[in-house]
């Protein structure tokens, strides 16, 4: 489940977990926008997401996209190893997490 | 540009990769390779598959994509970079070399022994890949197994342009009929390589109106495999309707781009920049034919975009092309590295030359300029020479190049040799950044090479002996260079045993190059290893089969106008150190004059001058008890007129021997340029050049090894030991007949 962590002014934290997927996506869109609202800074945790696929990388390109027009920030932090390998194809990597120097967050794949 | 110019480039460039592998290689002995390092490793090995794969060289592709997968293993952490794999993807660049080689020599590429080499060196890279990689190195489609494109590699082979290029454009849909994009994506890997992929965003509307659910996205996919179009549509059959596709061969050309880009819903220019990204046509390439079909003659029917491009000669054969912007990039990358030119060397020799002769004619009009004593025109002339002097100064200037390099080869040879002679030898480097010319540079490697040799092989002791004299296990090799008074000096050091005393002393008794029970000091023991026929072989180990000793690189050294030396402490270490002139185009000289001519005498040769003269009919001078031989300049060049009364002795020495020169007068020394003698001089003995005094007149330089050989080809010591007797007793005689 996603889980909105600290949220201050400035800056919130959203870990999300388990499948990101077509079935999640309107749930999941409306979780990151609402936190979007609520601070400057947005950061995702994506280390437990289990399974992305198209629909949720779309989703994660939105969702940056949207910051970028309202001037915040979205920063998604430690993919999983099911998250990297789907950038790694379609060649997000450097769109998504242009600050990501590390490769993927190995073992905690699967929850 | 066309193919041969690409061709050498990619020669160039391959040989670049090479000493930059061979490096990193030998760099892992040093310390734990790092990952850059590995990267560095694949990516050549990676460039040099491409472009090889650029000209058909099969063999370089064959055999480099084998060492590609197995660095692509190193790189994954699934093979360890051991010692023995080391030393065989030693082996495997050289072997690239020689392949390279071959291509430069125009020789078939497959020549019987390249072949069996190759081979062998594929079946010992395979034991590396273990069964778990095996298709790492399937003998069949080399590129179908090439790891997915990393984000940031910036060595795109150039065989990727050899690709198809492939459109998608998904329907809204897509995913609410229970189809991934991803999962045709991963099924076309299955098939071949994914060379590029660019995701397009664009269509994604903004906040409110964006359905999470639906899919706005669209792909440019470059695809390299050994399919046919219909596999590649078949692969997206399943998402029908849903699914937009368009599919350009390999090799497409340009106008068939431009079409592409027109019958798609994003912007051109923007498409454009995508379709570079995936490196099959370039954005300029786009851009222009963009641009010159807009720009068109509005009346009658637009040109069609091909011939547009036909007209501006900007469609070629798709390798040329391809190797031009590869070129680009390597060229791009190399500035920001070293901004650096390369020039070809013989530019450089014909600029020199020509500045030669803009001296010459500098000191005619300064000549002249004298003569009309117009202070004026003499002013003009005096900054002119001025300045020539300076553009000669800086035209010498670009054939300096650093040593480092030369130096940095020599890593190979000591890892090479201390695995032969099994022992533990590093190579320690200082000075690589001392200039020197390129001439110098080239010639000085064989020298180089014997004296590292030399001091792995007959310096550096066996282990035992060196731990028992508690010097660390591992034993250093210290190449050294700098700058000493107008000249480069190199030091070749090695903490092993120095030179054995004894031994030395022992052999020259026996080759009777000294008289038993003589006192030698230690600088005339170590000059005694430079003598002729003093093997080194026979001096410490038996260890042979060199061929040359160390008289060979005396004289190497000497020929370069240069000078070696050596010191050594027993038990502690032998330094030899080698002098040698900056550049071989200016010469330090003594002059001396003859009637009205005026002769250089390279300074280096020059030992002493002494202010007497035998007598006419002396052809020897007794100088402080010993026969020196001595040649009269008037007579070997028949230089007319009267010897002034007040004669000189230049005494001039190469190695041991020794010669005096009788000249009129001694005019001193100055740096001068030396100009080759012209092709109708060249058979003329003794005369090893020429150059340009201040007052516009020519000198002649001396080659005095070979005035000295001529010396020792006309009298034997035993007639001149003979001949001084006989003087000694003051019997008259007639000069000697030439």
């Amino acid at each position: 489940m996603s889980s909105p962590g600290e949220t201050t002014n400035q800056s919130s934290t959203v870990i999300l977990a388990g499948e990101m997927t077509i079935h999640r996506v309107s749930e999941l869109r409306q979780t990151l926008i609402a936190a979007l609202e609520t601070s400057r800074v947005l950061e995702v945790e994506l280390s437990r997401v289990s399974e992305l696929d198209t629909a949720g990388a779309q989703l994660l390109m939105f969702v940056r996209r949207t910051a970028e027009r309202k001037a915040k920030q979205v920063r998604l932090l430690s993919p999983s190893q099911a998250v990297f390998e789907v950038w790694e194809l379609l060649n997000l990597t450097r769109t998504l997490a242009p600050e990501l120097r590390v490769g993927p967050v190995r073992g905690e794949s699967t929850r | 540009m066309n193919l041969d110019d690409a061709v050498r480039t990619f020669l160039h460039e391959a040989r670049d990769l090479l000493e930059n592998m061979e490096a990193a290689l030998l760099a892992c002995h040093e310390s734990p390779p790092d990952e850059e390092t590995v990267n560095g490793l694949f990516r050549a090995a990676h460039t040099i598959k491409g472009s090889a794969g650029l000209f058909c060289l099969d063999d370089i592709v064959t055999f480099t994509h084998a060492v590609e997968g197995v660095l692509d293993g190193v790189r994954s952490n699934k093979i360890d970079l051991d010692v023995g794999l080391v030393g065989l993807l030693l082996s495997c660049a050289d072997h690239i070399r020689s392949q390279v080689d071959a291509v430069e020599a125009g020789s078939p590429p497959e020549g019987g022994a390249l072949q069996e080499t190759r081979e062998h060196l594929i079946d010992e890279l395979r034991k590396y890949c273990g069964p778990s990689s095996g298709p790492t190195l399937a003998p069949v489609g080399f590129f179908d197994d090439d790891p997915l494109p990393v984000v940031a590699s910036p060595a795109r082979s150039a065989a990727e342009r050899d690709a198809w290029h492939i459109s998608l454009r998904f329907g809204r849909d897509v995913f609410r009929h229970g189809k991934d994009p991803l999962s045709f994506l991963r099924h076309l890997r299955e098939l071949g390589t994914i060379t590029a992929l660019e995701t397009l965003p664009d269509a994604i509307p903004d906040e409110d109106r964006m359905d999470p659910q639906s899919c706005y996205l669209g792909f440019e996919v470059a695809f390299h495999g050994h399919v046919d179009k219909e596999a590649l549509e078949h692969v997206f059959e399943l998402p029908g309707d849903d699914c937009q596709l368009r599919i350009l061969p390999p090799q497409s050309r340009v106008e068939d781009f431009v079409a592409l880009i027109k019958q798609l819903p994003e912007e051109p220019l923007r498409l454009g920049e995508i379709l570079a990204r995936c490196g099959l046509v370039t954005s300029q390439e786009i851009e222009a034919a963009l641009t010159a079909q807009r720009a068109g003659p509005t009346s009658g029917p637009p040109p069609r975009i091909g011939d547009i491009l036909v007209e501006q000669g900007s469609i070629q054969p798709a390798a040329v092309e391809a190797a031009l912007v590869k070129q680009q990039q390597v060229r791009t990358a190399k500035a920001q590295e070293t901004r650096s030119v390369r020039v070809d060397a013989d530019k450089l020799d014909e600029l020199i030359n020509l500045v030669g002769e803009l001296i010459t004619a500098t000191a005619g009009t300064k000549m002249a300029a004298r003569r009309t004593r117009m202070t004026e025109l003499l002013d003009s002339a005096t900054s002119l020479s001025n300045l020539v002097e300076a553009v000669r100064d800086s035209a010498l200037q670009l054939r300096m190049v650093k040593i480092g390099s030369t130096f940095t080869r020599f890593q190979r040879l000591v890892h090479d040799v201390s695995r032969e002679l099994g022992k533990d030898i590093r190579l320690m480097i200082s000075g690589e950044d001392a200039e020197l010319d390129k001439t110098v540079v080239e010639r000085i490697g064989d020298p180089l090479t014997h004296l590292v040799r030399n001091a792995m092989d007959h310096g550096i002791e066996p282990r035992e002996i060196r731990l028992a004299r508690g010097k660390p296990e591992r034993a250093t090799v210290h190449l050294n260079a700098y700058h000493d008074s107008g000249s480069i000096v190199i030091e070749v050091s090695d903490d092993g045993g120095g030179l054995p005393r004894a031994r030395i002393y022992e052999k020259a008794v026996e080759r009777g190059l000294i008289e038993p029970g003589k006192e030698l000091t230690d600088d005339e023991l170590c000059r005694l290893i430079f003598e002729p026929g003093f093997s080194t072989a026979s001096m410490v180990t038996n260890l042979s089969g060199r061929g040359v000793g160390m008289d060979v690189v005396k004289r190497n050294i000497t020929a370069l106008r240069g000078t070696v030396a050596i010191a050594s402490t027993e038990e502690v270490g032998t330094t030899v150190t080698v002098r040698l002139p900056l550049t071989l185009a200016i010469i330090n000289g003594f002059l001396v004059g003859v009637g009205e001519a005026t002769f250089v005498v390279p300074m280096e040769a020059v030992e002493e001058c002494v202010e007497f003269a035998p007598e006419p009919w002396q052809p020897y001078l007794d100088l402080r008890g010993q026969a020196l031989p001595c040649i009269r300049l008037r007579e070997i060049f028949a230089v007319r007129g009267q010897g002034s009364s007040r004669q000189s002795v230049v005494i001039v020495r190469v190695g041991t021997e020794r010669v005096g020169l009788v000249v009129d007068g001694l005019l001193g020394e100055a740096q001068m340029v030396i100009k080759p003698l012209g092709k109708l001089f060249q058979h003329l003995r003794w005369i090893s050049g020429s150059s340009i005094l201040g007052t516009g007149e020519v000198a002649l330089i001396l080659d005095v090894p070979a005035l000295i050989h001529r010396e020792r080809s006309a009298a034997t010591p035993e007639e001149a030991r003979q001949y001084l007797e006989r003087d000694c007793a003051r019997t008259p005689r007639p000069a000697l007949a030439e």
